[in-house]
């Protein structure tokens, strides 16, 4: 996990990333960045960088090597819409569907292998990992949100105490072993935000005070608390969420000129920075992107 | 010598003329005034009231988001330009959507903040504070009128009336269903405008009691303004409802008249759209109806089949005269048209809404003379 930064963490359809746009500099173009397609999840494995890339359809990734160079690993069978895809050193995992149900895929750096899931599952909404050998899905079973653990040989159910009617936005993985969920929990339809932390041997459930707040953006930052996007009640400024603990302080990005709409999308730490991408709607113009940061060299 | 001379003169009439016109022009025409330049973009504004040609106050909301609540918004009119007012202390999210006035030195808003909470200000001649709302009540009015001060509002979602005693807020009774608008004359003497289940009602308070007439039976129709001129002359104007349709399908406005005996329906020169305001003359009388997104039937075949109506209707005792906002540049059409008159002036002020680029939306101010 210490060389894994989520730079981008997933984007829906509905959110694709045009590709093919002019500015890329020659000789660095990504493949198929001409065709239609949206990328998802950015991770660093090792010196390189992997993207999920939906290519007209097909899914696939594509490798960056430390020289800048790309390639890409194209998927051994197409997958429906909801796709998920994690990467660390030594195995990649691509989450999906196909007409005969869901898939789980791993990719050993030369191979693909379909995995199966404990009986019950009926959608995998997301996965993650710490190493080749231990990765987390958060799943849809027959009795209701479940989280998945790989231990190397098989995928199991976790048996992580979830809320009761809660489902799963995010699984934060951490080198230390520290695992952090962040989810909604239902009560009389009503959504509230918790957190679930694993220090090792328990878990610990927190609601701290973020309303419904997706938390599918959380992020470590660098001090070691826990940040996220909310809803901001600012037209022109986004807002943070900083959870150290039970203590939870919020904070605005930096004030833009006549806008209307400042919607953080995903956050990354990077050194003594957090960097934060997302878009911003200027009165007048459709909504562009826009990042910005906190701390780090002025 | 003489052919220039008679040229000379000419070219001067003609250019008196031509001036003469043009200020004619000017005075006969709703003319845009901009907001100040400090107010940030999408802002909107729900109601004004004047005292006079150099002070007015206009009220609303500055720096509304796609989704985040704005900051309230007051605007002070000093003869020449719309002034931001600024509000020290008042440091809530929310909108401010009322304002009235006994007097110069008592003048009234009432707001709503982002958590739903009611808001009062008052400004004394010299500034605007923060005065305690009546507890328990939402407030969407103040009215004022006949030296009344009264609140419309809503507790527990039923509708409240409150009238302003010495240094309380006292409730006063409420006619059956809602009320939206008032018309106060005097303390035994006050029309409210609104909706029943039966359809639009208007009611009258006599100091002990409601009457109250439905106007019009149509499901889902309702008024908001009234204005008595006398007691056998009363309008009221609202929406004529509507029973279901095409999603975008227009409604058609509702003018209803008072003659002392029965109520019966103004047919207007327009057939779509939403009677925002009545506005009356300086003696009284009806001057002005605004009718916000006024839509006509357009010529049989054509597409879309509506064109523009007017926005705004001159009453002159007989007939109505058909009038349209200016156009402005990058901004739509009005959505919200809500009439101020410059007491002993023919001048009106219209503050509101209008559509912006890209779906938003830009405070609209325009003056009439």
């Amino acid at each position: 996990m210490g060389d894994r930064v989520r730079a981008h963490r997933r984007l829906g359809a509905a959110d694709a990333v045009p590709l093919g746009r002019p500015g890329l500099e020659p000789g660095h173009h990504l493949p198929g960045a001409a065709e239609s397609g949206w990328l998802g999840k950015v991770q660093f494995v090792g010196k390189e960088v992997w993207i999920f890339h939906n290519r007209a359809g097909q899914g696939e990734i594509l490798r960056r090597s430390a020289g800048g160079g790309w390639s890409a690993v194209p998927l051994p069978q197409p997958l429906w819409i909801h796709q998920d895809f994690t990467a660390v050193p030594g195995a990649a995992w691509v989450i999906g569907e196909d007409d005969t149900g869901l898939k789980v895929l791993r990719y050993d750096g030369s191979n693909w292998t379909a995995q199966p899931t404990p009986d019950g599952v009926l959608f995998l909404l997301g996965i993650t990992a710490r190493t080749a050998e231990d990765a987390w899905a958060w799943a849809d079973t027959s009795t209701g949100t479940a989280v998945l653990r790989w231990d190397g040989t098989a995928w199991r159910d976790a048996k992580v105490p979830l809320p009761p009617n809660s489902n799963v936005h995010t699984i934060l993985l951490e080198p230390s072993g520290r695992a952090t969920i962040g989810g909604s929990q239902y009560t009389d339809g009503v959504p509230r935000t918790y957190l679930m932390t694993w220090d090792g041997h328990t878990w610990r459930t927190t609601y701290p005070p973020l309303n419904d707040t997706y938390t599918e953006a959380m992020v470590r930052g660098p001090g070691g608390a826990l940040w996220l996007p909310v809803r901001s009640d600012r037209a022109f400024q986004s807002k943070y969420a900083r959870v150290d603990g039970n203590r939870t302080t919020f904070s605005y990005g930096p004030r833009r000129t006549n806008a209307i709409d400042v919607k953080p999308r995903a956050l990354t730490r990077a050194g003594s920075s957090l960097l934060s991408f997302g878009t911003a709607e200027i009165y007048g113009s459709k909504p562009n992107v826009m990042s910005e940061r906190l701390g780090g060299r002025p | 010598m003489t052919r220039r001379l008679l040229a000379a003169a000419l070219a001067a009439a003609l250019t008196v003329v031509a001036l003469m016109t043009s200020a004619v022009a000017g005075t006969t025409s709703w003319q845009h005034v901009p907001v100040p330049a400090q107010v940030r973009p999408q802002a909107t504004l729900n109601e004004a009231v004047a005292f006079g040609p150099d002070r007015a106050w206009a009220v609303g909301a500055d720096a509304v988001g796609r989704e985040a609540p704005g900051f309230p918004l007051v605007l002070r009119w000093d003869g020449k330009a719309w002034q931001r007012q600024k509000l020290p202390g008042v440091n809530w999210q929310g909108e401010l959507l009322s304002v009235a006035a006994t007097s110069p030195t008592a003048v009234w808003a009432v707001g709503r903040d982002s958590a739903g909470g009611a808001r009062l200000l008052r400004h004394d001649g010299n500034a605007w504070r923060e005065s305690p709302p009546p507890r328990g009540v939402a407030l969407t009015k103040v009215v004022t009128g006949g030296g009344e001060t009264w609140l419309i509002g809503s507790r527990d979602g039923a509708q409240v009336l409150l009238r302003r005693d010495g240094r309380d807020w006292r409730d006063v009774p409420v006619p059956p269903g809602s009320v939206f608008g008032l018309h106060i004359l005097a303390p035994d003497d006050v029309w409210a405008a609104g909706a029943t289940h039966s359809g639009a009602a208007v009611s009258h308070w006599d100091g002990q009691t409601w009457q109250q007439t439905v106007v019009d039976g149509f499901p889902r129709s309702g008024v908001s303004s009234v204005l008595a001129v006398s007691p056998t002359e009363v309008w009221a104007g609202g929406t004529a409802g509507f029973v279901g349709g095409p999603p975008g399908r227009p409604i058609p406005p509702l003018l209803v008249r008072f003659d002392g005996k029965e109520w019966s329906r103004v047919t207007l020169p327009t057939d779509f759209g939403f009677i925002n305001s009545l506005a009356p003359t300086s003696s009284g009388a009806l001057g002005w109806v605004s009718v916000a997104r006024s839509q006509k039937w357009g010529p049989p075949g054509s597409y879309p089949p509506f064109v523009p109506g007017p926005d705004f209707l001159a009453w002159n005792g007989r007939s109505f005269t058909e009038h349209s906002e200016p156009a402005v540049a990058g901004e739509g059409d009005s959505w919200v048209l809500d009439l101020t008159p410059v007491p002993g002036t023919s001048t009106v002020w219209s503050v509101g809404r209008a559509g912006g680029p890209e779906g938003a939306f830009a405070p609209r101010i325009l003056r009439y003379g």
